[in-house]
């Protein structure tokens, strides 16, 4: 060691004998050149397309769903490659990038993603990071190639001029609302929001007395015996269920609802006249008639359409009801003006009716990273607090139009 | 510095690598020690900035 500290010392402090100091320095500066040049020379061999797909993961996945979108093959032939939208542009960042490659290089090892199915599964993990950094920079790289300052928002399609304005205005981050414009959106079914877990854990907590009402806070099926072996049907979050008695892990739930008298009648609603969906039964069950009892039966003005009062028991899963359904929808409303603030402002709740929602939600459900429960449950969140239940719209709630309708 | 001025005065005198070795030592320096020393340099460097922006900065904007 301490030799080896001399001999450095030595090497950089003790003047040349033989070579002159000119030769010294030319010599060092072509080194230098040459070893910049050497070092840039690699570095863009690992920023090249063929680098990326090299590893069989991003050749076989991510190569074909790109070929099928406008980067690969447009009317301008202008090509994204790979590393135009994810490696950053400068200095300190991308060093820094590639050195986080050695955990790819780790993972390609250890073949974490190294089939269809574990990369499909994985993939979300992969694309919240790629959304993370996106948001973090602004999109960039992609404002490399497009940009606000450039853009002519006349000569966009009509579809796209509302919304491109209004993110110029704000500056706003293009992979905000451009999620998967260059691969397949990973599947949000596998995912969950994790603050369902929370609601999960504090209904395990919830006591139950029998005969009181309680709200389900996930999606759960139902059964007709307690050993919960013949299913017959599923009920929806955020359901008003009445407890009748709790056995080992099951619990027997009554169910007051209303139903349309067309077809099997297997989908349930809470309200007359209103499509709020919450429960939905096997055909042959929805048909019997010693399992479903029918209360009541009103025309719906609106649609003509005879809607019936209907009231059934079933078995279910314990531990997945609250007493309260508020925590369920303070998790709905935050995800409700996370999502759907992005490209507007998040409409008011009791701007549309109970009916007019599921069309409107359908249609931009697509445009957020919302997973299936989450959707349902922000849906079912803006049709309970649509203009048919608002007191602020005048309108009353269902419930009292019925008890004054009631003779 | 005594040492090093005598050797400056006295080109002949008695430092035994200084003579013989003084340009393969230079080439191997120019050409390969230092450049792998810059290119550990700035992987260290890449890996730094990464763990700083793992664990305070988060992705860079
Ligand atoms: C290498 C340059 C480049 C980069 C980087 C780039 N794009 Fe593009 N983008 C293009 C080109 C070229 C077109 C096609 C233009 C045409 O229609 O001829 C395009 C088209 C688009 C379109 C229109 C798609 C359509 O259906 O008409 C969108 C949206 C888009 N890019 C978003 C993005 C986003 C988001 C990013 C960043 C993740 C990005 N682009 C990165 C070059 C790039
Ligand atoms: C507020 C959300 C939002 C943001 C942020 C945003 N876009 Fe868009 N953009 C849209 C919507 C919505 C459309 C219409 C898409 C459609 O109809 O399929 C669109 C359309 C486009 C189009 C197609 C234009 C055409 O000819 O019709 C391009 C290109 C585009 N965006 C690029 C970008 C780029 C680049 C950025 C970032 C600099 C960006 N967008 C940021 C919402 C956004
Ligand atoms: C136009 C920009 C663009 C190009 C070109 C592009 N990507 Fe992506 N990539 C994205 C965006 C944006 C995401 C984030 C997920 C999403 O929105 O689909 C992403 C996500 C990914 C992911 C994470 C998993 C996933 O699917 O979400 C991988 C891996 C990936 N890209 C690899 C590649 C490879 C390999 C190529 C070259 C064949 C490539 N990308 C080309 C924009 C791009
Ligand atoms: C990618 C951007 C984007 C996201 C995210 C988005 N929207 Fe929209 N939304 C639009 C655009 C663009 C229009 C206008 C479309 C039109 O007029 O045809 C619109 C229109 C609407 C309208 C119609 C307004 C009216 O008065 O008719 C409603 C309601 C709506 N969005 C609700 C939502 C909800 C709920 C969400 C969350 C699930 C959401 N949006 C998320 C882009 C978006």
């Amino acid at each position: 060691m301490k030799n080896l500290l001399r001999s450095l010392r030595d090497l950089f402090l003790k003047p040349s004998v033989r070579i002159g100091l000119g030769v010294l320095v030319t010599g060092g500066f072509i080194a230098g050149v040459l070893a910049w040049q050497g070092f840039n020379t690699a570095m863009e061999a690992t920023n090249k397309e063929e680098f990326c797909l090299s590893c069989h993961t991003m050749h076989d996945n991510l190569l074909p769903e790109l070929q099928k979108t406008v980067h690969w093959n447009n009317r301008t032939g202008v090509r994204a490659r790979c590393p135009d939208c994810h490696v950053p542009h400068d200095f300190t960042d991308k060093v820094a990038r590639k050195m986080q490659a050695s955990r790819e290089v780790l993972g390609q090892l250890l073949g974490t993603i190294d089939t269809r199915e574990k990369f499909k599964e994985h993939r979300i993990v992969l694309a919240q990071r790629e959304w993370k950094r996106f948001s973090a920079n602004g999109s960039k790289e992609c404002r490399a190639c497009h940009d606000y300052k450039d853009m002519d928002f006349d000569k966009m399609r009509p579809a796209s001029q509302v919304a491109m304005r209004k993110a110029a205005e704000r500056n706003q981050s293009c992979v905000d609302c451009h999620k998967g414009v260059a691969h397949q959106l990973p599947e949000m079914k596998g995912a969950r929001n994790p603050a369902f877990d929370t609601l999960v854990s504090s209904a395990a907590g919830q006591s139950v007395d029998a005969g009181k009402d309680y709200f389900l806070v996930v999606p759960q099926e139902l059964y007709a015996d307690e050993g919960m072996t013949k299913r017959i049907g599923a009920i929806e979050v955020a359901t008003q269920v009445k407890v009748l008695e709790t056995k080992g892990d099951a619990q027997r739930v009554e169910l007051a609802l209303w139903r349309k008298n067309k077809g099997y009648g297997r989908v349930w609603y809470s309200h007359f006249g209103l499509n709020i969906t919450s429960a939905v039964l096997d055909k042959e069950v929805a048909l019997d008639a010693s399992f479903v009892k029918v209360l009541d039966t009103k025309e719906d003005p609106m649609t003509g359409l005879e809607w019936q009062q209907v009231t059934a028991t079933a078995w279910m899963r314990k531990g997945s009801v609250l007493d309260s359904v508020e925590p369920v929808w303070s998790i709905a409303r935050a995800s409700y003006s996370s999502s759907c603030s992005v490209c507007h402002r998040q409409p008011e709740e009791a701007h549309f009716d109970a009916n007019t929602w599921p069309g409107l939600f359908g249609g931009m459900v697509s445009f957020t990273s919302m997973d299936d429960d989450t959707a349902r449950v922000v849906l079912k969140y803006l049709q309970t607090h649509s203009s048919d239940f608002s007191t602020s719209h005048g309108a009353g709630s269902p419930d009292s139009a019925l008890q004054t309708a009631r003779p | 510095m005594n040492n090093q001025a005598s050797g400056r005065t006295a080109p002949s005198g008695a430092e035994p690598s200084g003579r013989k070795n003084e340009w393969p030592r230079f080439l191997l320096l120019a050409f390969v020690g230092l450049p792998i020393t810059m290119t550990l340099a700035i992987a260290a460097y890449g890996f730094v900035v990464w763990f700083l922006q793992i664990l305070f900065f988060g992705p860079p904007s």
